[in-house]
């Protein structure tokens, strides 16, 4: 099928992008980045949006750098980017890990990172990074600019705090102690496929024992959350199995996952248990 | 699809009850929603704006209150609309339950909804759109309590018709202006 029919607008500069961005957000605008969830929703006539802002030719979105302990990451910065480590340390190895579980080549050439974020979708790898390392977004309009944790951006199944005349400029990532282990695990039907459930583990050995745990959850909930019932459950224990299963248990026990005939919420729970055990035992 | 979910209002539930009948006050807090003519007492005709990821849908219908029942403090809600642009269309029989709890009053809702159309293929699955609802129903008590704490739950607040998300939008911007 072909689209209904839209206004396409390709703004040059930030400033231009957000003024037209506040002129068309009322009148069903939408901002067009990698396109690989707004087009064939379009083609499919779901999404019927009258103007489209296309930011693929605004200067300084393509950012992709380290500033003040962060790795920050424009609008533009595609997922085929973190392919290859951006940054040196296990920042830069845990995101061209998931690079790799983010749909196919081709998707990953066009699909952006913040694109992924501001679609919000449950089963998106990014979502449970940012969610999990505690990513800061930085949402900006013609109104002025404001910075959101995650816990704040993320406020369900494809629904963020953003507003319609908001455009997500970049996200920034916490570099992670050079020492911190991780570990990501994804269970989908087929390679590339939505994933039902995902678990990315985070932690520090300090005298063998964890610390700064971290443990997040994606793809089960309607968002992507770190789940503090686990991570207290490893901090300051010797990483083993006993205690992972433990920690694997209370991830379980604390999402109330999302229920559907496909995937009833038993199913998705055991699937973060699992998950969060092999995130775990993969980051030991 | 069936699902629940469960409301708190700071309030008890005689006034509870009181505040959540008085539909075109109520209409302002429901996110997104806009009341546009009240047909009689118990029917009111509206539109709910709906945003899910690249879908933003709009849809136009009416409510009727079908069981009130004012002893045992619950109500029934049919509701149907459908979406101009021909993408769906919803069905929805909504019962609500007051009852006494800590803070005031604890409202159970269960909601019944069916989706016809293009819309009913969208989300993989009914998943996706329960986490919405439920999403929703979080905001609309945000909302709510947003209104009781401003005027109180005897206050006049005006009725206008105005976008629950405008307000939401609004609160969350001062509140996040507060935090930095």
């Amino acid at each position: 099928m072909k689209p209904a029919p839209f206004d396409y607008h390709a703004p040059k500069t930030l400033d231009e992008a957000l003024a037209m961005l506040a002129r068309v957000a009322p009148l069903e605008g939408r901002v067009l980045a990698g396109g690989q969830s707004l087009v064939p929703a379009m083609a499919l006539r779901l999404a019927q949006p009258a103007h489209l802002v296309d930011i693929n030719g605004v200067q300084g979105l393509d950012r992709l750098e380290r500033d003040a302990g962060d790795l920050v990451i424009g609008a533009r910065v595609r997922h085929a980017a973190f392919h290859r480590r951006v940054t040196d340390g296990p920042l830069g190895a845990l995101l061209a890990q998931v690079a790799r579980h983010v749909a196919h080549y081709p998707i990953r050439t066009r699909g952006t990172f913040c694109g992924s974020l501001a679609n919000a979708d449950p089963a998106s790898e990014w979502c449970v990074v940012a969610a999990t390392l505690d990513a800061r977004m930085v949402a900006k309009s013609a109104r002025g600019t404001r910075t959101l944790s995650a816990a704040d951006f993320f406020q369900g199944a494809m629904t963020t705090a953003l507003a319609a005349d908001e455009l997500l400029a970049e996200a920034r990532l916490p570099e992670l102690a050079p020492d911190t282990r991780f570990g990501f695990q994804e269970f989908s039907r087929r390679a590339g496929d939505f994933a039902i459930a995902m678990a990315l583990a985070t932690f520090r050995l300090e005298k063998g024992v964890m610390v700064q745990a971290r443990l997040g959850v994606g793809g089960v909930e309607g968002r992507p959350r770190r789940i503090p019932e686990a991570e207290s459950l490893l901090e300051g224990k010797r990483p083993g199995q006993e205690t992972f299963r433990a920690a694997a248990d209370a991830a379980a026990r604390s999402v109330a996952p999302l229920d559907d005939s496909r995937y009833p919420a038993a199913y998705r729970r055991d699937l973060a248990r699992a998950m969060t055990r092999r995130a775990l035992e993969e980051a030991a | 699809m069936e699902f629940d979910d469960t409301l708190d209002v700071p309030l008890p539930p005689a006034e509870a009850w009181t505040l959540l009948l008085d539909i075109e006050r109520i209409a302002t807090c429901i996110p997104g929603a806009e009341l546009t003519e009240v047909v009689d007492e118990r029917t009111y005709k509206g539109k709910v704006a709906v945003r899910i990821g690249p879908v933003a849908l709009s849809l136009v219908g009416q409510a009727r209150l079908e069981e009130i029942d004012a002893e045992r403090h619950r109500v029934s809600v049919k509701a149907h609309g459908s979406d101009p642009k021909g993408r769906g269309s919803t069905e929805a029989m909504i019962r609500f339950n007051l009852e006494p709890a800590a803070g005031g009053t604890r409202v159970a809702i269960h909601s019944d909804v069916k989706l016809a159309g293009a819309i009913a293929q969208y989300g993989r699955g009914s998943g996706m759109i329960q986490s919405v609802a439920s999403q929703l129903i979080g905001q609309f008590g945000d909302n709510l309590k947003a209104r009781i704490a401003a005027g109180g739950a005897g206050g006049q607040g005006a009725a206008k018709p105005i976008s629950g998300l405008t307000v939401l939008g609004k609160a969350a911007w001062e509140s996040l202006g507060k935090k930095r």
